[in-house]
Parts: C-alpha cells; structure tokens; sequence
C-alpha cells in the first residue's frame, strides 16, 4: 500500500432482498462527495443494481458480497467482489436481443452490456476464490461537456 | 488488501471478515458505545477506517489517509452513509405501513358502503337479500354468489338470494345443518375458503370461493357463500385476508339480519295481540302506572267514540271526563288498589259516548304485573250489557220482569227442572166469554181482549205480581215467584179488588162504545209448589205446576162475575179480612171433602 491513500468506501452487503439499495444509496452519497453530475450518478446506480445482482445470482453462493469505492480526484472506481465461483468473461455473450424480447424478461440479463454502455471502463477479474468487477466513472469537466 | 492488520485501540485484527465480526461483538458488549467515536486505524497508523452502519450493524468502512483535515472529512462522511442508508429501511417500512393502512382503508371504506346500505334495509325479504348479496358480490368481483337462510318455523335453510348460479346447480335436496358445509359453519363459527368439490352446497364453484356463517343469538341462521373472483388473468383465488375482511363484513350483515328477524318477530306478536284483542268481545283498555291509556282494543275504541291515536297516551281523567259513573270505577280502583292487589268487579255502569250513544257496561279492572312480579298498570275490561238490557226490556212484553232478571242473571235458572216453595196463585177469568164472543166480530174481540189484558196485566206489575200465562181469557199471576216476601198474599187479594175497579172504568169505556160489559172472577190460593222450567229443551216456560195451583184455578172457576173465593191461608195472610165472608165449604172436583173458602164480592160504587 503506497503512502497515498485515496479516500475510500467499503461495504459488506448480505445477499439479501432489497441490499442493492443499500450499494446504490452509498453510490448516491459519493457521487454527491465528488460533485458528479445528477446524469452520472443516476448512470452509476443502475450500474451498480446491475452488478450487485449479477454478483448475488452468479456467486451462487450464500456468503456476503464486498463493494469497494475509491474516490480520487478525477474518477470514481468500483469494485463489487463476489466469494463465489468465478466466471470466464471471455464467455459472456451480447444476449440476443430478440429471443430476450419474446421471453418478455425485459429487466434483466443486459447487465455487462448495460454495464459497459454506463460506464468508462468495466474489467473482470474471476478466479477460484471469486470474481471481482471493477469499473470507473470518470469525473468530467463543465467544459469538456 | 488482504493480510493487514487493523487496530481498534490496543486490539489488533484481520481485515474485513474478521475486523468487522469484532466490531460486532463490541458494539453488543457495549451499550451506549457512542458509534461514530469509532474507528480502526491501520498498524502503521497512517489509514483510518470509519464504520458504516445500517440497521444498527456495521456494514462496511469509509477509510483514508490519517491526517486530521481527511479523518474530519471521513468521519463525517461515513455518518452521512449511515444515515442515509438508515432512511432506506425506513422509508420501506414507512411505505409497507402505507399500504398496510391502504388496505384498512378499503376495508373501512367498504364497511362504511355496507353499512350506509344495511341502514336501508327495512325487512327480511328476498329483495332485500339480495340487495346485500349483490354489494357483496361486487364488492369481491365475485363471479357468483348464494345467500342461504334458515326458516325460523321450520329449522329448514332456504336459498334465498342467488347471484349467476344455474338453477341446475342450486341444492336439490333439503338443507339441513346436520352435514355437509352448514354443519362445519355450525360447529365453528368460522369463515372458510373452500376449494371446488370440498362440499356439495359449493359444486358449482370453478376456483375457490368463501363462504361465512350467519349467527342469530349464537345460532346457525345461513350463510353467505361469494365464489370464482374475477380479474384480468380469470378467475383468480380468494385471499386470506379476502376471508378477514369478508368475515367482518359478514358479521355486520348478521347484525342488522338479527336486528330485522326481531323487528319480524316483534311485529308478528303484535299483529298476534292485536287480533286477538280486536276479535275479543270485551273493550280492552289498559292503563299505566300514572293512569295513562296505554292501549285500546277495537270494541273499546268503538264504546268510547273516539280515534285511537286521540286515546292513546292520554290520561284516563280526560278521556272520561264526560262520564262520572265510569271515572269512579277507576278512580275507586286506583285508590282502593294499594292495598289489596284484587280484581273489582262493577256492573251496569252507564257510559255516554262523545257521540251521545248511551250504554251499560259491566266493568272488572285488575291490576298488570311485569316479569319480574313489578305492577306495571291496570286493564279495565268490559262487556257492553247495553243489548242484554234491550233484549230484557222487550222480553219484559212478555214475560214478568221478575222472572226476566231471575232467568238472565242467573243462567242456572234455564236449567230444566224446579224446585219447592210457597206461592200465591192468582186466577182470573172472565164470566160469559161464549156468550160474549158470539155477539161481537173476530177483531173487535181481539181489540177488546187485547185492551183487557193491558189494563188487567198492569194492575198485576202494580202488586209486583208475575204474569205466569194467558190461557184464552183467563189469566194466571204468581205472587212470591220467584221471591217470596210476606207481603205475597196481601198483594195478591189488593191486585183481585183493584183488577174490578180498573174493570169498572175498562167497561165503562165499553159501554160508550155500544159493546157488553165484561165480568171476571177471581179465585186465589197460598201453598207449596213446584216452581221451575218445564217443556223441553228447545221450549220451556218457568211456572209452577202442584195441587194447590189446580185449586186455585178451581176456586176461580166457582167464583160468581165480580167475585174473589180465596182459602183459609190466603185469608191467614191478610190484613183486610173484614172484606171477606165467614167460611163457607164448597166441594170442587178431585177432592172429596169439601173445603172452607171466603169470598169477597166487589160491589159497583
């Protein structure tokens, strides 16, 4: 661990119903700490709904799952971490968007692409241990907009 | 990140896992820890770590560089977390709540309906039934609906309402409580939801429906049964709490059916006591305690002339003001009636209506006692005797008022058969009737006669003698029948010479008109008899039959024109006897000796 520690957020979430919420409000809190735009704040919720209930329904296991938010300067990242067994993100595949129509399971199962779509970058890292999600939201400027 | 140390105070830990197990145990050790003073510094103590709570549990950190200005920063934003995330719990129990009350909202909105519309219900009628069974049913989106009631006379249940259901599929058999889905509401009181086929009463339901018991002081009346709830997918089950809520609204439903079954009820009893007392003969007035009119039966209301409603509620002291006699009767008896709780008996008390119609009532008032033994008024009840008089005034034509009052006030005295006792008999014919008849025409005779006999019979009321019979011209009296006094015989010699006199000025009159005098004689005689009702049955006449009556009639018939022949016990009884001969004997027929006798003889003045 380097001298500088960026300041971050730490949670342990029980899988159970509704603890999404308690992701996205932390989500709410830091993206106001960090002067997000109401649009990017609004983007890193859903995204992490997304990722919290890929991480409740893929670790298929019953322990607690951690998320990570490092705060710096011009970005926000978040790790969500599952104890789970892993998955091999070179097989996640696009769904298909009319079978996903005809069954009406509109909701859900977009989630690494919505993912993606939401934010700057989204990487896997998955092992026997468990999978780790990290994606960034980048903090833009007034002018960059 | 893994493989560090943390430290809470002196206490060294492994990160996450282990770190935040140990928090735990702190925060239930120590009550009153004050939460946000908490923190985890790093073992090189340059990280500071802030716990994030969440339903009082630590659910994750705010961690960063230990330097004062970032440690504020972190502090405060971790208590920011906390709070935060406590509103989420709260919010959702708020909105759980929320919707818990809306649903109590629509049980009470739907209560409030059905008792707005239970409030309109006059009667128990099938329309009525199904009034409610129709709210019901759309209150539930039910599909079908059965509103089954007991008949209270013959303990058989009825399908009184139906909402959709085939007659093929209503019961084909008598409903009884002794099985089948009556004898389990019976036996629990309860609301059930049934499935299709559980009893043959619900047949006909494709999903499920519920059915809830009617309860009338404790006991099984009917029930109500709501099946197949409708909705965009079809039929969709009836809820538990579809049960709660309909159980509730069943229940006010009982109430206000057992409200209307006593109104019913109520109603019948005093449909009963009003006929009865209308078909009752007898006025019926029934006083309370304070001497109000608490009620009056018809034949009351028709003797005292006025409109019920103009009677009822009022003080007596009103309503009869106009009628002293009747007053008395119940002022006597209210005064009297303190002391001793008896019935009083008046009779003949006259009774002048508001529309001058007079009447004669015979009067017994007897005291009202509730259930529990308390005097709760008085009942005046009458017989209106004003015919009975009538009948006995017209009777008196023709029979001797005497025996009228003797024979209607005693109703032992129709009886056939008769009984001993003394009388004076009294005969009196006329002397030369043949003759008499053959010279004048058939209706100057009756008018003669009849104009005789008025003047002769009212002597006979005058000495309170008793007109027995007419036999052709001849005329029976009784004196002492049917009471005897002392004064029997006097009367009856005083009612002979005053039957000449009255003859004197009767022939008079004759004279005037051209036709004969007439001439009576007169025989009397005081002995035993037998005085009584003899003929049969269906005619009777009260007389008096004996020996002593054949002699008087004997001695009439021996009497001369203006003559009166009386016995020695006639003669013992009387105080003018120097009106009367010595003893003379004279033989009369069927005795051989013969008999001593005085006479009297009347002498034109």
């Amino acid at each position: 661990m380097s001298k500088e520690t960026k300041p971050s957020v730490e949670l342990r979430i029980p899988i159970l119903k509704d603890m999404e919420l308690v992701a996205t409000n932390t989500a709410d809190v830091i993206a106001k700490y960090m002067e997000l735009s109401e649009e990017a704040s609004g983007e890193i919720s859903m995204a992490l709904i997304e990722a919290t209930i890929n991480a409740f329904e893929h670790s298929e296991s019953q322990k607690d799952i951690f998320i990570n938010f490092t705060i710096s300067d011009d970005e926000l990242t978040i790790k969500v971490i599952d104890k789970g067994k892993g998955f091999d993100s070179e097989g996640i595949q696009i769904p298909d968007i009319d079978s996903k129509l005809k069954k009406q399971e509109r909701k859900r199962g977009w989630g690494v692409m919505l993912i993606k779509e939401l934010m700057d970058s989204v990487d896997y890292e998955s092992g026997n241990d468990g999978t780790t999600l990290t994606m960034t939201k980048k903090k833009k400027n007034e002018q960059d907009n | 990140m893994g493989g560090l140390d943390y430290f809470l105070g002196t206490q060294s830990v492994k990160y996450q896992k282990e770190a935040i197990s140990y928090f735990r145990e702190i925060e239930k050790s120590k009550v009153g820890l004050n939460k946000f003073d908490i923190h985890f510094l790093h073992e090189d103590y340059q990280v500071v770590f802030y716990p994030i709570f969440c339903k009082n549990e630590t659910i994750g950190f705010v961690y960063g560089n230990n330097t004062v200005s970032n440690a504020q920063k972190l502090l405060s934003f971790s208590s920011l977390l906390s709070r935060k995330l406590a509103g989420i719990f709260y919010e959702k129990r708020i909105r759980k709540i929320e919707s818990r009350a809306s649903i109590k909202d629509l049980e009470f909105e739907s209560i409030v309906q059905l008792t707005n519309m239970l409030s309109f219900c006059e009667d128990l009628s099938n329309e009525t039934l199904e009034y409610i069974l129709i709210h019901l049913v759309s209150l539930y989106a039910a599909s079908k609906g059965m509103f089954i009631l007991r008949d209270s006379n013959t303990n058989i249940y009825e399908v009184r309402a139906t909402f959709e259901i085939q007659s093929e599929d209503l019961p084909k058999r008598m409903l009884t409580d002794n099985k089948g889905l009556l004898s389990e509401l019976k036996n629990t009181n309860k609301t059930f939801l049934l499935k299709p086929d559980q009893f043959n009463l619900v047949k006909f339901v494709k999903q499920n429906s519920i059915c809830s018991p009617i309860y009338f002081r404790g006991n099984l009346l009917g029930c109500i049964i709501l099946a197949d709830k409708e909705s965009r997918r079809g039929f969709v089950n009836f809820s538990s709490k579809d049960a709660n809520l309909f159980d509730s609204l069943t229940k006010e439903i009982s109430l206000t059916i057992n409200n209307l079954k006593l109104i019913d009820d109520l109603q019948s009893t005093n449909n009963l006591i009003d006929n009865i007392m209308t078909s009752i003969e007898a006025g019926i007035i029934k006083f309370t305690e304070f001497g109000e009119i608490e009620y009056v039966n018809k034949k009351a209301i028709d003797v005292i002339g006025l409109e019920r409603e103009d009677i009822q509620n009022q003080y007596y002291g009103i309503i009869f003001a106009e009628n002293e006699s009747f007053l008395e009767v119940i002022s006597n008896f209210e005064e009297s009636e303190s002391a001793n709780n008896k019935v009083q008996i008046i009779k003949n008390v006259p009774y002048v209506n508001s529309n001058r119609v007079s009447r004669t009532l015979d009067t017994t008032i007897s005291p009202v006692f509730d259930k529990n033994n308390d005097r709760s008024g008085f009942i005046l009840s009458f017989d209106d005797i004003s015919d009975m008089q009538k009948v006995k005034t017209t009777f008196k034509k023709y029979v001797s008022g005497n025996i009228v009052d003797e024979i209607l006030d005693d109703n032992s005295k129709t009886d056939l058969g008769g009984t001993l006792t003394n009388a004076c008999v009294l005969f009196a014919d006329i002397r030369g009737f043949t003759s008499f008849s053959e010279k004048t025409t058939a209706s100057d005779l009756v008018a003669i006669l009849n104009k005789y006999f008025t003047d002769m019979i009212d002597v006979v009321y005058e000495f309170n003698g008793t007109l027995d019979k007419i036999i052709g011209d001849e005329l029976m009296v009784l004196f002492g029948i049917p009471n005897n006094s002392d004064q029997d015989c006097q009367n009856a010699v005083d009612c002979g010479i005053t039957m000449f006199k009255r003859l004197d000025r009767f022939n008079e009159e004759l004279e005037k008109q051209n036709n004969h005098k007439l001439r009576i004689g007169i025989g009397i005689h005081f002995g035993e008899v037998v005085a009584g009702n003899i003929g049969s049955d269906k005619q009777m006449n009260y007389t008096v039959i004996g020996d002593n009556v054949n002699q008087a009639a004997r001695f009439c018939s021996h009497a001369r024109p203006n003559e009166i022949i009386i016995s020695e016990s006639v003669y013992d009884n009387i105080s003018n006897k120097s009106l009367f001969t010595d003893q003379i004997f004279i033989n009369v027929k069927g005795k051989e000796k013969s008999i001593p006798v005085r006479s009297f003889t009347h002498k034109l003045n």
